[in-house]
């Protein structure tokens, strides 16, 4: 059958807008996956060496039983070491923090309760009480002296 | 019965055409846009049911989400069924007061969901505060509006004492309990003691004879009493964690569209409710602190309740966390059954005061509809009087001095704060708490 020129121009005018359709379907995709990218989930954020605030130390905070769940009271670990990367012992460390976006505090006071090895510190008594994002400031007094580190943690 | 969400049709090749010349007619970019918004409305959220992302989010407040009921280390026999049997039988005995006609059932109905439909709650007196419903309860932490009592047997034994409510003594409740139930109570608890020589009409709660002669009476004495006392409230308390919401037409709906069904047709639900559902988990921001299975946190805020009109504050969770540590039928007592290390809420307790403020405990929403008035004093008659406070979000606490008197300021003490609803939204917001 015999396709006139009018015939193929319609067909590739056509194509060319189903084309720009495309074309914005897969920009849109990657504008989600760098989103995604961009605001990754919690359970990836967890257990990375930040420094404190004055750089006197390297602070990971992770929950110690998996993700926690809102509700039960549970323990986290703090690994600290000094800011040439070896452990620190023997520290004192205190637990504050809230929601931010609430503008309310934790609804417990943990406290840290145990080192359980060299550079490693139990911290009791947390729970969150709703999900969302949490706010988690640790105060450290320890050999290299006082400093304080912020965490994020998006509970969902 | 399968059903799918609309899916965008494959044009038919005259289909195309159409488009392509129609397209045609305007610039480039206007083509661009002018597609996207054709592709996206036939793939939009349909107004009619939820999408996937709400589906997901709904499944959080289902009933079959609740997890397992969490054991209760004070209380050895929490799951004792012969302790649930005998918990049952003591809760509906009305002899369990001081003028034979109040049970525990007096306020906490059954037939409405165990509570009692009335401002204050009234037994032998009226009670300075709402009669709380019962299924569920077992989940939280902290009992009483103002989270005052750490365990459910421990909430239990205050109502009867009280003189408002059950106006009995401790001595009372035991020799009730031995005179009418000795062998299910042996059963459970070893042989009861002697009760000759016991003192008549004694607490260390009740002011004036009653307190006096309860510290004349020798230590040993004293706990035996206590003893039997506690264990009426841990039978009492057995029976009651059994107590549970039953499942709603929303957890149907929503489980249907979990397994990818459509719901069966008595369990749709209209626009209202849907949009309702949208609201309460969106702008009207309630999962805040009604959220999970039982549509509650479990903890205590300040929403800027009308404060009633009586003489004295009802400060809430603020005067409670002075006094929980100090309970001698707390977790940490003598009466508890709980290990040391085994009582991590009471330890790790939130105890600064001025943190609970007025603040009260977040009830559960499951048959809120049935259980007007609302809120720890019955300030608010109707679901409707509720939305209107949550949309204005006032603050009287922000006039009120500190429980030691003094007046600081303060900043706003309520969590909530200003909502914009329409009257339609309101409209909506309400038919999704009916559906409960």
């Amino acid at each position: 059958m015999h396709i006139g020129n009018g015939a193929a121009r319609e067909m590739r005018m056509f194509q060319r807008n189903i084309q720009q359709v495309l074309l914005l379907a897969f920009v849109a995709g990657l504008a989600a996956l760098g989103a995604h990218l961009l605001w990754p989930a919690s359970a990836e954020e967890a257990g990375r060496m930040k420094a404190s605030k004055n750089g006197l130390y390297n602070v990971a905070l992770r929950p110690e039983d998996g993700e926690p769940t809102v509700g039960p009271i549970h323990t986290w670990l703090v690994t600290l070491t000094a800011a040439d990367g070896e452990r620190v012992e023997d520290a004192s460390i205190t637990v504050d923090g809230g929601m931010p976006a609430h503008g309310h505090g934790l609804p417990t006071q943990p406290e840290m309760v145990d080192e359980i090895e060299p550079g490693i510190y139990r911290i009791d008594g947390m729970k969150f009480s709703m999900k969302g994002q949490w706010e988690l400031r640790l105060a450290i007094e320890a050999a290299p002296g006082a400093d304080t580190i912020a965490f994020h943690y998006v509970l969902d | 019965m399968q059903s799918k969400p609309p899916r965008a049709p494959i044009p038919s090749p005259s289909t195309m055409c159409w488009i392509s010349r129609f397209l045609r007619k305007f610039p480039a970019g206007g083509r661009l846009a002018l597609a996207t918004i054709f592709a996206l409305v036939l793939t939009a959220c349909n107004g009619e049911r939820l999408s996937e992302a709400e589906i997901e989010r709904a499944a959080a407040f289902v009933l079959a989400a609740l997890p397992p009921l969490p054991p209760d280390p004070t209380n050895g026999v929490a799951d004792d069924p012969r302790a649930a049997v005998l918990g049952e039988k003591l809760f509906f005995d009305s002899g369990l007061s001081a003028n034979g006609e109040v049970a525990c059932a007096t306020c906490h109905q059954p037939e409405r969901g165990f509570q009692d439909g009335l401002r204050l709650g009234r037994g032998i007196g009226e009670a300075p505060r709402r009669t709380m419903a019962l299924p569920g309860a077992a989940y939280g932490a902290w009992f009483f509006w103002d989270g005052r009592k750490d365990s459910q047997w421990s909430q239990a034994l205050e109502p009867l004492e009280t003189p408002a409510e059950h106006g009995m003594t401790r001595d009372r409740v035991a020799r009730h309990v031995l005179d009418d139930y000795r062998d299910a109570y042996e059963a459970l608890f070893g042989p009861a003691p002697d009760t000759d020589g016991w003192p008549e009409n004694v607490s260390p709660l009740i002011p004036g004879k009653p307190m006096d002669e309860w510290w004349r009476t020798p230590a040993e004495t004293r706990q035996a009493i206590n003893r039997v006392f506690a264990n009426t409230g841990k039978v009492l308390a057995a029976y009651q964690r059994r107590l549970k919401p039953v499942e709603n037409r929303f957890d149907r709906y929503v489980a249907a569209l979990t397994r990818g069904e459509a719901p069966a047709a008595e369990d749709r639900l209209s626009a209202d409710e849907l949009a309702g559902f949208r609201l309460f988990t969106g702008k009207a921001r309630c999962d805040n602190c009604h959220s999970g299975p039982l549509f509650t946190d479990h903890f205590f805020h300040n929403t800027g309740v009308p404060v009633p009109d009586r003489p004295g504050v009802d400060y809430g969770r603020a005067l409670a966390v002075l006094f929980l540590k100090e309970d001698e039928f707390s977790c940490i007592g003598r009466y508890s059954d709980a290990a040391p290390g085994e009582c991590r809420e009471l330890r790790f307790m939130a105890e600064d005061p001025a943190l609970f403020e007025g603040a009260f405990k977040t009830p559960g929403l499951r048959g809120v509809a049935d259980r007007a008035p609302f809120m720890h004093a019955g300030q608010l008659a109707s679901l409707a009087e509720v939305v209107d406070h949550y949309v204005e979000a006032p603050d009287p606490f922000a006039d009120i001095p500190d429980p030691d008197g003094t007046i600081t300021p303060h900043g706003r003490h309520s969590a909530i704060r200003p909502l914009d609803l329409s009257e339609a939204e309101k409209r909506q917001l309400i038919a999704f708490l009916k559906l409960l």
